[in-house]
């Protein structure tokens, strides 16, 4: 160090360490904001259309992802459905909606005639101003039987070491020649053992199900509660599905509802794929770890879903 | 079948077999009396050369004549010559001079290189890796081999290697022959290998020899010190990252010696007391340590036996203290967390000179790679005045290790004056740990333990055989023809493939070769890494039957040229292809089960989140050393493209591979100034990275509100079709070696981003309200280097 100090006088380090200091100081703010990638506005159909229900379809467009987002949903554009190329029909558009699924969403484009029915392939046609037209294909599916269904109050234990009652659902697979998906979830019938005034428009509760067979070959997705199953691991037509309830929740539930409804439906593929790549990417979203993820998308042109499905269900009463 | 023949018949034609005197030795450093590994040895008359092994032992068949001239050089040394005649004895032992002039070591060094490099090797000493600024002034091995073209790091600062396309588990990092799985400290920033304590590190990054396998894209062969002979040495140095201390010496009459090496970090040590002071209800800290030992016994001229071992932890930590006090309830809170990693490993060689100088070695190791996620923590309610507590623990363990036991025996032997055959025979018992997961849980004495998310721990056997045959056909025709056979078994599967090894050297003149190779290569570990981060905790998985071992061959040619007195040039070309890659499904996670967040994805059987595809890449490279007095220095760039191909992503379309940068340029400039100063500048170009960003987005059908708020999906282009911006840096350091009565001294200044370019490392997108804002980050702005370093 004797020799850098007789080398070079203290002010000019200082000098140099001033120097260092501001080019510090310059580089503090360490982030560049970047032009976002180009993306052109596109038409998108959300239909997922159940067997013997009126038709409700909505259309939105797409917007920037790092853009301001505005409303997206449109009103003015064309929608038609065409039946196997024998029926056509359109669906006007509505802002009164079907009392299943509440404003303050989409407008919708709906119709009451003719009901959809189990097995039809259905097109969908849809003229946007403004943008290019879509179309989509889908078939609906038949429904499930639900053959029978056990419930066993009696608490078990599940792999988490938490006490559970156990449901066994016996159904029947509606095709054994072909992929099959279902969903399936419980909530409680509107029937309150107490005067409790509910302030939510429906009063019903789903609660938590959780599939016993898990293994590395099935297949599932949860959100909101209900289970999205395929039946690439079933055996045979006649499948069991074993649930796990909490039975804390169970209790809780009794002391003010008299009983529960076991929902099952027999999804298409473009609404089981929908859903599972939705949730994989809900998930990822935030998260550094996950890989980024498309949503399944089966409408040429645009973007959304065109799916449909059926639905059967069974009553218990506690 | 006709591959096999034709090999057999190869070698048959080869194996010519004289009835030539053959001399042996090793060629030594006269100071240390250290072997040199990958010195040449060479008869000039007859235009023959060879390469010191990694124990710096050669032999050659000489004619029978009554004298001939053998001329030995090396990297770092002054050449020498030996005149030797058929009656002289064996062993030959050269010993060679450290240069003491850095020109002439350039020089020597631009000699060698113009050989090696015909043979596909690039090879760098610890002192030419000290050259290069480094950040924090920590001189790293790794970051030295990617100023070579076709060489690239993942990101800012990263020691990590990604050659020629090749993702960074395709690397093969041997260390005294031992594989290292993660040659990382501080996630990336440094590697785990200690300058000091390396003698040498060999890169292949194409014409793999046959004794080489394993991975598809590099071989970095790294050789360490085996301490002196003659004196007790060492040097110990402070750096901004890390102190590191050396010592080695002779053990017992020049027989033995032995070297040990440490280094820490201190960002623990001076954290944590602050953090204490300040009465920091959380405290956090990171520290890592190393520690390399070797010792050698020379039993006799034939005999000798080396044992290296090496140790080295990474340690995250945050700690957390609460008390609260609240309507008359005392609180109490202790929570602990800590992310640790770290390799380990021990070699045991032997080394046996046969009556026909056949070459023997044999080794024994163990390697080992683990990392551990801990947390646990204590809750205690009590009523305040009383001493009754309610207590609730937790601890939970997620844990991974990969860990191989291996024993091989390698035989080399000069068959003529111009073939050297190389045989060997490899086994390798390997344990793979990928996840297991522990939680227990205590209330009130009672313990609930679950550990179903246990990934079962899984063995194979992997067995590699190969034979290997350099020949010099005429002295200007160098061929290196091998076949490696390898196998691997897990559970009731059974992979076994041939890999066939070739590389041509031609030097139509004095100054300059035409080098071609072809080289298959099989690897049968995976490493499961989110395209998103590089993290210590990425795991290394088998072949399984689901998932096959990755396969890949490479095709290269090449021209080397060495202008006079100013350096050399070579230009390369090449075409890789990688089969059976594996890649995370789209939307699968790495901590929680993609289908169920509820869940450790450990639950679910990693296959199933996996998919095959292929890669390839291809691209040509440009090196150019120079000396152009008083200037020293090099420039290297590489043009390439990376493209991947799953069924199972961006709809089965190819797409270009994250690293995927067209251009990268390394330029460096080393100048003396004025006695023992040396100014030395380097600046990086890479084009930007690929990634996938959201490009739009739309509202989903409202079936899937949640709470009554709409839910958006984000719609992607296609596959990483983005492109961050390039990247772009200028190092600037100073090296003061004054010359003290006692030991050497050795100061480094600089400025490392001395321009303070504010370099893309990650992407964010940042709220605004009602907007997603998209911003880069970067990492390091300028920074100083300083780095002190005392030889005793």
């Amino acid at each position: 160090m004797d020799i850098l100090r007789k080398q070079v006088p203290l002010q000019q380090w200082i000098m140099l360490a001033i120097v260092a200091a501001s080019l510090c100081l310059q580089a503090c703010e360490r982030f560049v904001a970047i032009s976002p990638p180009e993306f052109s506005t596109q038409a998108v159909v959300s239909g997922l259309i159940q067997a013997d229900r009126p038709w409700e379809v909505y259309i939105s467009q797409t917007e920037g992802y790092f853009a301001d987002i505005g409303p997206l949903e449109r009103t003015d554009a064309i929608v038609w459905i065409e039946l196997a190329n024998t029926d056509t029909f359109h669906l006007p558009y509505t802002s009164s909606l079907s009392p299943q699924i509440s404003p303050p969403f989409l407008a919708g484009y709906q119709t009451r005639e003719p009901l959809p029915k189990a097995g039809n392939t259905y097109i969908i046609h849809v003229e946007v101003p403004g943008l290019e037209p879509i179309t989509a294909q889908m078939v609906m599916p038949h429904s499930p039987n639900i053959i029978d269904a056990s419930w066993e109050d009696s608490a078990s234990i599940d792999p988490q070491g938490r006490l559970m009652s156990r449901l066994s659902l016996q159904l029947k697979d509606p095709d054994i020649h072909q992929r099959n998906y279902f969903f399936v979830y419980a909530e409680t019938i509107e029937l309150p053992k107490t005067n409790i005034e509910w302030n939510s428009e429906d009063p019903s509760i789903r609660f938590d199900m959780r599939l016993a067979q898990r293994d590395s070959n099935n297949i599932y997705s949860i959100f909101q509660q209900a289970q999205y199953i395929s039946d690439e691991w079933f055996t045979d037509s006649i499948h069991t599905l074993d649930f796990f309830i909490p039975s804390s929740r169970m209790a809780f539930l009794a002391n003010f509802y008299q009983g529960w409804s076991l929902k099952l439906a027999c999804i298409n593929e473009p609404f089981y794929r929908y859903t599972e790549e939705y949730v994989k990417q809900r998930n990822a979203s935030n998260n550094p770890y996950a890989e980024p993820s498309p949503v399944y998308n089966n409408i040429q042109g645009g973007y959304g879903v065109w799916g449909g499905y059926s639905l059967d269900s069974l009553e218990f009463y506690w | 079948m006709r591959w096999l023949l034709f090999l057999a018949l190869w070698f048959c034609i080869s194996i010519r077999l004289y009835a030539q005197p053959t001399i042996w030795g090793y060629v030594l450093d006269q100071e240390s009396q250290e072997p040199i590994p990958g010195a040449i040895v060479q008869i000039p008359h007859e235009g023959k050369l060879i390469f010191s092994n990694s124990v710096g032992f050669f032999s050659l068949k000489i004619q029978a004549q009554d004298r001939m001239m053998i001329i030995c050089r090396a990297m770092g040394y002054l050449p020498d010559s030996v005149l030797i005649d058929s009656s002289i004895a064996n062993p030959l032992d050269i010993s060679l001079r450290p240069s003491v002039l850095r020109i002439d070591s350039v020089e020597i060094s631009a000699a060698s290189r113009l050989i090696e490099m015909s043979i596909g090797k690039v090879s760098m000493t610890a002192e030419e890796m000290d050259r290069i600024p480094a950040l924090g002034g920590e001189s790293d091995v790794m970051r030295s081999l990617q100023i070579l073209p076709g060489v690239q790091s993942s990101h800012e600062a990263s020691s990590g290697l990604l050659v020629r396309g090749g993702s960074a588990d395709q690397n093969l990092i041997l260390l005294d022959g031992v594989p290292v799985y993660n040659a990382n400290h501080m996630l990336g920033i440094i590697s785990t290998f200690h300058t000091d304590a390396v003698k040498k590190a060999d890169f292949y990054k194409g014409g793999f020899p046959a004794r080489f396998g394993g991975r598809l894209s590099s071989i970095v062969d790294i050789s360490l010190k085996e301490g002196s002979r003659e004196k007790l040495q060492g040097t110990a140095s402070l750096g901004l990252l890390s102190s590191k201390l050396l010592v080695e010496g002779p053990i017992k009459g020049g027989k033995s010696s032995y070297m040990v090496s440490a280094r820490r970090s201190f960002l623990d040590i001076f954290s944590e007391p602050i953090q204490r002071l300040s009465q920091q209800a959380n405290r956090q800290g990171y520290g890592f340590y190393d520690i390399t030992a070797k010792i050698n016994h020379e039993f006799s001229k034939r005999n000798r036996m080396f044992i290296s071992l090496y140790g080295g932890r990474d340690r995250y930590f945050s700690k957390t203290k609460e008390t609260l006090e609240r309507a008359g309830l005392m609180y109490k809170l202790d929570n602990s967390s800590s992310l640790q990693w770290g390799n380990k490993t021990a070699v045991l060689r032997w080394t046996h000179v046969g009556k026909s100088a056949w070459f023997n070695q044999f080794m024994g190791y163990v390697t080992e790679y683990k990392f551990a996620i801990e947390e646990s923590q204590n809750r205690s309610t009590s009523q305040i005045g009383t001493e009754e507590e309610d207590k609730e623990a937790f601890q939970l363990l997620y844990q991974s290790l990969i860990r191989d036991i291996t024993v091989q025996n390698d035989l080399q032997h000069s068959l003529s004056s111009n073939q050297t055959l190389r045989l060997g025979v490899q086994g390798t018992f390997r344990t793979f740990s990928p996840a297991t997961f522990v939680f227990d849980r205590q209330v009130s004495d009672s313990t609930l333990r679950d550990s179903s998310n246990n990934l079962t721990a899984s063995t194979g056997w992997e067995w590699n055989a190969y034979v290997e045959n350099s020949i010099q056909l005429i002295p200007s025709f160098n061929v290196n023809l091998g076949v490696r056979l390898s196998g691997f078994v897990i559970g009731t599967q059974n992979y076994s493939t041939p890999q066939i090894r070739a590389s041509l050297a031609w030097n139509p003149y004095s100054h300059g070769s035409i080098r071609a190779s072809y080289s298959r290569m099989t690897q049968y570990i995976h490493l499961l890494s989110s395209s998103n981060v590089s993290l210590p905790i990425d795991l290394w998985v088998s072949s399984t039957d689901q998932v096959p071992p990755q396969q890949g061959w490479q095709v290269s040619g090449g021209w080397t040229h060495e202008l006079e007195s100013v350096g050399e040039f070579s230009l390369e070309g090449y075409f890789k292809r990688m089969n059976q890659i594996i890649a995370y499904q789209e939307g699968a996670n790495l901590l929680l089960d993609g289908a169920d967040p509820t869940v450790l994805s450990a639950n679910r059987a990693w296959e199933s989140q996996v998919i095959n595809g292929r890669g390839w890449s291809y691209g040509a490279e440009l090196f150019f050393r120079h000396r152009l007095d008083p200037f020293s220095g090099w420039f290297s760039y590489s043009l390439s493209w990376t493209r991947r191909q799953f069924d199972g992503l961006n709809q089965g379309e190819p797409f270009p591979y994250i690293y995927d940068r067209r251009h990268n340029i390394s330029l460096g400039l080393v100048y003396p100034w004025q006695a023992n100063k040396e100014l030395s500048l380097q600046w990086v170009f890479q084009s930007g990275r690929a990634t996938n960003l959201p490009q739009a987005t739309y509202t989903t059908h409202p079936f899937f509100t949640v709470g009554g708020s709409e839910q958006y999906i984000a719609t992607y282009g296609d596959r990483n079709s983005f492109r961050l911006r390039p990247y772009h840096r200028l190092d600037l350091s100073l090296s003061w070696k004054p010359k003290k009565k006692k030991g050497k001294r050795g100061l480094s200044l600089g400025l490392y981003n001395a321009y303070s370019r504010r370099n893309p490392f990650a992407l964010t997108y940042f709220s605004r309200p009602g907007t997603p804002y998209l911003i880069e980050n970067s990492l390091f702005p300028i920074l100083p280097i300083i780095a002190y370093r005392w030889t005793f």
